[in-house]
């Protein structure tokens, strides 16, 4: 089966070198070359995942995220320039899956599509129910309740959120974390969990006491604390 | 409290003292030798006195007692009436030897405080006895004295300080002199922190623009002065500004030559990682990466002539350029380029205008300027290249150098920035023919023409299209022959 792959990029050279590329990859590739008809395309229902580009003419792909986002859970990828550290955060806090630095080679963005796509795809394997507490999470349908009241993740903080609640009380290390739920080693200075985990934090909110319900534990990990 | 402030305050406090001091000195040395002793010569008794004297010479002693006796207290009632055999008027005693003083006076050339009056009944001395002689307890016996008088006088009579010799005198100088070393004092703290704190403000100001804080403004604390110490925080506040926008600049240009490099480094990945994927292909791929390295290239090559531009080592001038040909020059390569696209371009260059200074780069620059006319010229256009040279001989003249095409034109807002460098109005995007742009060769152009002493500016054709105008100043013929 072929995954489908939004390119939400202005480059028309190089989308149609990426686009050649992904093809062959086995992918099927749609391309956009601004950001009100990435935000169209993306909205349409036609993709499996967005590759985003962060640096687009008129709308930016801050806004373009912002804009899926209101009303999607589709699974994107930002393309952000190398260094670009503050795009990379905005990013993530609004619900972007995972990034890559700009130049980028072709097989490395190819992979880590397949990465987010297997993730996200991971639900017909996964055990129909895991819980803690209020907080019950369905891997098969990526919906998660708490109290019975629906709570809006994006794949990424859902897997991060599954695995945390899986080992509930007990920490989780960050290289496991990155490895299962992003598909790639932890790297040092990245982020990218931290980012995904505070968004879910806020999400959860509080503990009765109010302490968060997810712990960092000093060189140990994250840990998710159980009523 | 730094120690300019207590320098100005030293100073300005020293400054009132001495100026104080030298003032009192000046009064002192110049009043009237008003001695201990001498009647009271303040106005209020002068014209008591002066009143006095006036009613004695035209009524009598009669009135003139009604009149004292009538008035309410004050100086005229303090107005001792002397006979010659020295009787008071109304029996009160005058100290002997203010009387004396003031027969004394009496004698010598008129004086205002003492007056002298001779009646049918003799002669009377008129005067106000100073401060520093009570007049004892003669006063009551004035009031015996009147007898017939309305009973209320005798009742106002006490009442009367100055007849009783109850006011008090002048206060001793060592009171005055603290008085006014302590206002003085208050002046000069006043003062001080007035000019010091704008000082110290300042000082604080370019601590912090040296610490790096731009956005520091002097503004709100000058508040509402209107000096030379605000116009300094005016200064400032422009100088912080400017600065600000200067390093504003350099960061985005940075934060944009990285975006610009970033582009071909995708594609030169994306080809190479092409070229990997299908072998079959890698001929096509090569090409690319061959284009994308002379793209990178280009883009290095533009950004160092734009840095030195910027750093004015164009500056040496003094080479005569005709423009006409230089002009034919660069049209003969746009017509090149404008020939896929059949797009014309006609030049207008009538005379030899010649302009001083260096010809590669002034090519690069009109070069720039007519490629950015071809490339944004719908397929067919006609650009038009015109040279307006002026009169020759006249003083200030300028060669203009007008280029128009049928393109799409440039909002109006973003008018001024298309020098910017990287900066890419919708008409470069709209326009899918030009990939070549990098955004720079405006911005190259305009620090030439800079740099030439020159002007640039760009406008939409009042019917469509787009023009840009290069300005430069041109040279007399009388330093040509002497530079060619």
């Amino acid at each position: 089966m072929n995954h489908s792959v939004l390119l939400i990029e202005d480059d028309a050279e190089l989308s149609a070198m990426l686009r050649d590329y992904l093809q062959e990859d086995g992918f099927t590739v749609g391309v956009a070359g601004d950001g009100e008809r990435g935000v169209a395309a993306a909205l349409s229902g036609e993709w499996e995942i967005a590759a985003l580009d962060v640096m687009l003419p008129g709308i930016d792909g801050i806004e373009v995220l912002r804009r899926i986002r209101a009303t999607s859970e589709l699974p994107v990828l930002m393309l952000t320039a190398r260094g670009d550290d503050i795009d990379r955060i905005v990013g993530l806090e609004l619900g972007a899956d995972d990034y890559v630095s700009k130049p980028c080679t072709p097989r490395e963005l190819a992979a880590r599509l397949r990465a987010i796509l297997r993730r996200s795809g991971e639900r017909d394997s996964a055990p129909p129910v895991v819980s803690a507490g209020q907080l019950t999470l369905y891997p098969q349908t990526r919906r998660a309740l708490w109290a019975d009241t629906p709570v809006l993740l994006t794949a990424a903080e859902f897997n991060l959120l599954e695995l945390l609640v899986r080992h509930a009380g007990r920490p989780v290390s960050k290289d496991f974390l990155s490895q299962q739920a992003l598909g790639r080693p932890h790297a040092p200075y990245d982020r990218s969990i931290d980012v995904h985990l505070s968004n879910v934090r806020r999400k959860l909110g509080p503990l009765p006491d109010g302490r968060s319900r997810i712990q960092n534990v000093l060189r140990q990990g994250y840990q998710y604390i159980p009523e | 409290m730094g120690r300019l402030f207590w320098k100005f305050f030293f100073i300005l406090w020293l400054a009132q003292l001495v100026g104080g001091g030298s003032v009192a000195l000046i009064i002192w040395l110049k009043s009237p030798g008003s001695a201990p002793g001498d009647p009271d010569a303040s106005p209020r008794a002068v014209d008591s006195v002066a009143a006095a004297a006036a009613l004695l010479r035209h009524a009598d002693v009669a009135a003139l007692r009604e009149y004292l006796a009538d008035t309410h207290p004050g100086p005229a009632r303090r107005v001792l009436v002397v006979d010659q055999s020295g009787h008071e008027l109304f029996g009160r005693t005058p100290p002997p030897e203010a009387l004396a003083r003031a027969r004394q006076l009496a004698e010598g050339p008129p004086v205002s405080s003492v007056a002298r009056v001779r009646t049918a009944d003799g002669e009377y001395v008129l005067f106000v006895a100073p401060h520093e002689h009570p007049l004892g307890g003669a006063a009551l016996g004035m009031g015996a004295s009147v007898g017939g008088a309305p009973g209320g006088f005798a009742a106002v009579a006490p009442g009367g300080p100055p007849l009783r010799g109850e006011h008090p005198g002048p206060p001793p100088p060592i009171l005055h002199f603290f008085a006014a070393a302590v206002v003085s004092l208050l002046f000069a703290a006043l003062l001080a922190a007035y000019m010091s704190r704008p000082i110290r403000s300042l000082r604080s100001a370019f601590q912090a623009v040296a610490e790096g804080d731009l956005e520091h403004r002097l503004g709100p604390e000058m508040g509402r002065r209107r000096d030379e110490l605000a116009d300094l925080g005016k200064d400032f506040d422009l100088m912080a500004a400017r600065l600000q926008a200067l390093v504003q600049g350099q960061r985005h240009l940075l934060h944009d030559v990285s975006h610009e490099l970033r582009s071909p480094l995708a594609r030169l990945q994306a080809a190479i990682g092409l070229a990997r994927q299908q072998p079959e292909r890698v001929a096509d791929s090569l090409f690319r990466v061959e284009r994308e390295g002379v793209r990178i290239e280009q883009l290095v090559s533009e950004l160092l002539t734009l840095s030195r531009l910027e750093v004015g080592m164009a500056a040496e001038r003094g080479e005569p350029v005709v423009l006409a040909e230089l002009l034919a020059d660069v049209v003969d390569d746009a017509r090149l380029e404008g020939e896929a696209r059949q797009i014309e371009v006609a030049l207008h260059a009538p005379g030899d205008a010649v302009v001083a200074g260096d010809a590669e780069l002034l090519r690069r620059a009109v070069d720039n300027v007519v490629r950015n006319a071809v490339q944004h010229s719908p397929a067919g256009g006609h650009v038009v290249v015109d040279l307006r040279t002026a009169p020759a001989g006249t003083d200030g003249a300028v060669q203009s150098i007008v280029v128009s095409d049928e393109g799409p034109g440039v909002a109006e807002d973003d008018l001024a920035r298309i020098f910017d460098p990287f900066f890419r109005s919708k008409r470069v995007r709209a326009a899918t023919t030009a990939p070549d742009g990098h955004g720079l060769g405006l911005a190259i152009a305009r620090r030439v023409i800079l740099a030439h002493g020159g002007r640039i500016h760009a406008a939409n054709g009042a019917t469509g299209g787009f023009r840009l105008v290069i300005e430069l100043p041109a040279v007399p013929p009388s330093s040509l022959t002497s530079s060619a």
